[in-house]
This record gives structure tokens, sequence and C-alpha cells, in this order.
């Protein structure tokens, strides 16, 4: 069906979008650690999370937008809807919806560290520490629910 | 007590040469972003361990699905509060990331006025969908 294909393109064309922000942004970090020009980013922890944050945070919108027209699908009746989410049972899928889990996940974690500095603002003195724990309690959390995930999918996939 | 800002002046005065100040709305958007996204939190983490982890994740979704889902007016509910919280903290994240790669003024008007397009259509079809599902589309 023509509208599940279009569906299926937008998809794509919103996650090589945000596959191309991803680069430009760590192009542009890469480059600011070379030059040394920053005003105030010259590398470290405090800086890769905040990247990590703005990719994670773009990528995850992208999917939002395909995620509100895909489901915008399901008003068009049975036939359409379920020609459509085919795409997210596809054996190759699997891969980037883990990932999708993996960056939301560390969002989230990060967003709640960001809060935490603004209404105690102390903590912040201690940034590296809490990043750091941030950044192994995201690990924690993810490698399970990946491990799951992933399980599943190979179940599914034509190889085993 | 002392903000984030006064600590940041303390130990780092160089980023305080401009010495800016956020305008009154920029504020209310601020605290939006940290309201929302304490939120976000517990919504988004239901929503991927209901969608992708419990029974067989994705692959057991089909109209059926959401139909049955949908019949319970408060996941219709805890649907929309997601969708309209995600949107809005969504497209305000990517007007402040706009902001700081985008110089030229007109390319940034012209790119921040299509991201306002883009989310008032996707909440108007988001919402419309939630409110006007028909389930007997299926049988």
């Amino acid at each position: 069906m023509i509208g599940a294909k279009l569906i299926e393109g937008l998809v794509f064309t919103l996650t090589v979008g945000a596959g191309l922000f991803a680069l430009y942004v760590l192009i542009g970090l890469f480059r600011l650690r070379k030059d040394q020009k920053g005003p105030i980013y010259k590398g470290g922890v405090g800086q890769w999370t905040w990247a990590a944050h703005r990719i994670t945070g773009v990528g995850i919108l992208a999917f939002l937008f395909g995620h509100i027209v895909d489901t915008f699908a399901v008003g068009f009746g049975p036939e359409l809807y379920n020609e459509t989410v085919e795409l997210y049972k596809q054996w190759w899928f699997a891969p980037g919806e883990v990932l999708l889990i993996g960056a939301t996940i560390y969002h989230a974690f990060n967003g709640v560290r960001i809060i935490l500095f603004d209404f105690w603002p102390a903590m912040a003195l201690k940034q590296k520490t809490f990043a750091y724990v941030q950044i192994v309690l995201t690990v924690v959390a993810f490698v399970p629910v990946a491990v799951i995930m992933l399980g599943n999918a190979w179940e599914h996939s034509p190889f085993s | 007590m002392a903000t984030v800002e006064d600590i940041y002046r303390k130990h780092k005065p160089r980023a305080f040469k401009a010495d800016r100040r956020p305008s009154r709305s920029e504020v209310w958007w601020w605290f939006f972003m940290r309201i929302s996204g304490i939120i976000l939190v517990f919504l988004v983490l239901i929503h991927l361990y209901v969608m992708h982890l419990v029974g067989e994740g994705v692959e057991r979704v089909n109209f059926a699905f959401v139909a049955e889902r949908w019949d319970n007016v408060g996941w219709k509910t805890f649907d929309w509060v997601l969708l309209v919280l995600a949107l809005l903290h969504g497209s305000n994240g990517l007007r402040i990331i706009i902001d700081d790669y985008v110089r030229r003024d007109g390319v940034r008007t012209a790119i921040k006025g299509a991201l306002y397009a883009v989310t008032t259509v996707l909440m108007i079809m988001g919402t419309a969908v939630i409110a006007t599902f028909d389930p007997s589309l299926g049988s």
C-alpha cells in the first residue's frame, strides 16, 4: 500500500537526518578540540555528556515525529496500520530499536542529573563524579534491556 | 542558597563576560523542560516497558492490539499526555539547538517557522487519532 511505503520513507529520512546531525555535532567538537578556539568547551566528560544529550535528544525526536505519523495510520483501519507497523517487526530494525531504547535511557538519566544540579546547585561542583555515576547507571540499566530485546529479535529472525 | 549561576560565576568567570539575561518566556520554557522532563522519565519508561519488553515486544503490536488498549480511557489519557509532553519537550529542545547552530537570521527564522508548523500539525494529528479512534474499523 502506498501510504505504508510513504510512512516507511519518512521514518528512514528522519533517521538519516538525525544521523547527519550527530555527525555535525561530533565533527564540530573534534575541530574545537583541535583548534582550541572554543569559548567554554575544551573536552572532558561534561562536554561529551552534553553532546550525547543533544544527539540522543534529536534522535528520539526524529523517531517521535515518525511515530506520531505511523500511529495516525491506525485511524484508517487495520489494513494500512498493520502494513505500516510491519516495518518495526523486520529483523534488521531490531538494532535500531535497541539503540532508540538506549538513547532514551541515557537522555532520561542525564536529564535527571541536570535537574539535580539545577535544584541543588552545590552538586555541580562535583559534576565529573556525577557524570561518571550516571554513565555507569545508564549502562547497568541498558545492558539487561538490550539482552532481552536482542534475544527476542533473534528468536523472530530468519537466522534462528 | 547559592544558585548554579553563582557557583559558575565564581568558578568560571570567563563564561559570563557577555552577561546576557534570558527573557521571561525563556525562563518559563526552561522551567517547562525540567517539569516535563521529570514527568516524561516515568511516562516514557512505562511506555517502553509495556510496548517493547513485556510479552513479545513490538511483535504483538497491530490494529487489534491498539483497539484493545484504547478501549481503556486510562491508556488513551496516558498516550495523549505522553504525546503532548514529549512533542513540546522535543520541539523546544530542537528550537534551542537551532538557535545554537543556525547563525543567519533569515535562515534561522525560516527553520524555526517550519519546526513550529510541523509541531502543530503533528499535535493535531496525534490528538485527532486518539480522540476519534473507531475500533469498529477492524471488524
